[in-house]
């Protein structure tokens, strides 16, 4: 713990140094156009993000050959399926088909929320940015009755004040407090701040090997949150 | 140490209001309404960075929304079967839906994991019953080369069976040769009677399908024309 709060001190330094020239003009053009730079930003980079999980998805579908191993229990989706009285006989390729949907579902959804947890600077994915996502998401509409009210008022509050500058919570550590004010003026810089998540992404998606895939992926979430802190 | 417990603070006023939300222990019926949480929790970290944590409750919420994406997806496809007067519900149809209620993107790779499934599957000898059913569709357009129009008439069940996964499996320009063949001699008066009880059977269960199969199996028994088919076809 007391390694890795000095390694991200340390690398927070270093992001303070570099980008600090780059740092005024920013703070001057969020001060200047105020709301609509960020949501850009953060539209762009969501696009981006979400295109490479889709082309991701069709090539590693493109080599799949077992179809006996799904992530899902093909009995509990038939069940789902059958919890409506119209429905009367389901061929076997459908519960098969609908596992392999849920999964880009779950996958779809949870970077979409994944995006509104790191916009509020947390590391732990909670309802509200469930919430969040199929608020944000057409095709999430018909998720909205399961969101209580609650969740997107708070979604609200949280929108709010990250639109005013001002963190929703008081940071546990003073120097982050720091960090985050800063952050807005980072924000325009796209080349800084877009690399570091598509690395982790790509880190985390493509690795093959268990040894491989849990160093790579460490080194790619420590770069990413290294680049955004 | 010190982090994690504020962490724990800072996140517990957003806690408190949900958990009234959320009942802490499922009954066994609502808990086969959702598909596992550690299904779902293991497909949600292949979307996060490696040290990222998933609340509990993020993933119950998880859980209730592929449910609800389950029984969204399957009431507009069974609606489509039921406008259409067919009472199987097939991976077309989840696909035609999909479409329709704005996941495009899922249609890409699916179709692609569609068609590996067929080609895979169909290839394989399985004990399945459905499995069976896929096995016979190429059999079938085995028949129809070789046998030819008044066949297909004989076994209307099974073409008509044969026809919607050939058209599944293939949009090459001879299926859509074999489909028409079949159109003049469906209109013959003479056979109606046939047509119509082959229908029937196709509506019926599998069993009742099967007893039809095997009533009209016997039927042309006393065809002369056929005997070395009749044979193929008794084996099965």
């Amino acid at each position: 713990m007391e390694t890795n709060n000095q390694q991200q001190q340390q690398q927070g330094a270093q992001a303070q140094s570099g980008p600090y020239p780059v740092a005024g003009a920013g703070g001057s053009a969020g001060a200047g156009a105020g709301a609509p730079p960020p949501f850009q930003h953060l539209l762009q980079q969501q696009q981006q993000q979400l295109q490479m999980f889709w082309s991701y998805q069709r090539q590693e579908i493109e080599h799949v050959n077992d179809f006996k191993n799904h992530q899902l229990p093909l009995a509990r989706i038939k069940k789902i399926m059958k919890a409506d009285e119209d429905v009367r006989m389901i061929s076997a390729e459908a519960p098969i088909l609908f596992a392999k949907a849920c999964e880009l579902f779950i996958l779809e959804l949870t970077i979409r929320s994944w995006l509104h947890a790191e916009e509020n600077k947390r590391r732990t994915l909670q309802k509200n940015d469930i919430a969040a996502a199929i608020t944000r998401t057409d095709i999430f509409d018909f998720l909205v009755d399961i969101v209580p009210r609650d969740e997107i008022k708070d979604d609200a509050a949280l929108v709010g004040a990250t639109a005013s500058g001002v963190p929703y919570y008081y940071p546990p550590i003073g120097q982050p407090a720091g960090m985050m004010i800063g952050r807005p003026a980072v924000d325009p810089a796209t080349g800084v701040y877009v690399q570091p998540p598509s690395q982790a992404w790509q880190s985390v998606w493509q690795s093959a090997a268990e040894d491989a895939s849990y160093g790579t992926g460490g080194a790619g979430a420590q770069r990413s949150l290294d680049g955004q802190s | 140490m010190t982090g994690t417990k504020r962490n724990q603070i800072t996140t517990s006023p957003v806690g408190s209001p949900t958990s009234g939300n959320i009942s802490d222990s499922y009954s066994s019926k609502e808990q086969d309404r959702f598909l596992p949480i550690a299904n779902v929790s293991r497909i949600m970290k292949r979307a996060l960075p490696a040290n990222a944590k998933i609340s509990k409750e993020a993933k119950e919420t998880v859980q209730e929304c592929v449910s609800e994406f389950i029984s969204f997806i399957t009431g507009e496809a069974s609606d489509k079967c039921q406008r259409e007067k067919r009472k199987t519900i097939n991976g077309d149809d989840l696909l035609w839906a999909m479409t329709t209620l704005g996941f495009e993107n899922y249609v890409g790779p699916l179709k692609l994991y569609l068609n590996n499934y067929r080609e895979t599957e169909g290839e394989k000898s399985s004990t399945s019953m459905a499995k069976q059913e896929e096995l016979h569709s190429p059999t079938h357009q085995h028949q129809t080369n070789i046998d030819g129009v008044v066949e297909i008439n004989k076994l209307l069940p099974h073409s008509v069976a044969a026809a919607t996964k050939a058209s599944d499996f293939n949009n090459t320009t001879f299926s859509a040769g074999g489909f028409y063949s079949v159109g003049p001699h469906q209109v013959t008066a003479p056979k109606s009677f046939t047509e119509m009880g082959g229908l029937n059977g196709y509506r019926e269960s599998s069993i009742a399908q099967s007893a039809l199969s095997a009533d009209q199996i016997q039927d042309a028994s006393g065809n002369r024309m056929m005997p070395p088919n009749l044979r193929y076809r008794v084996e099965w």
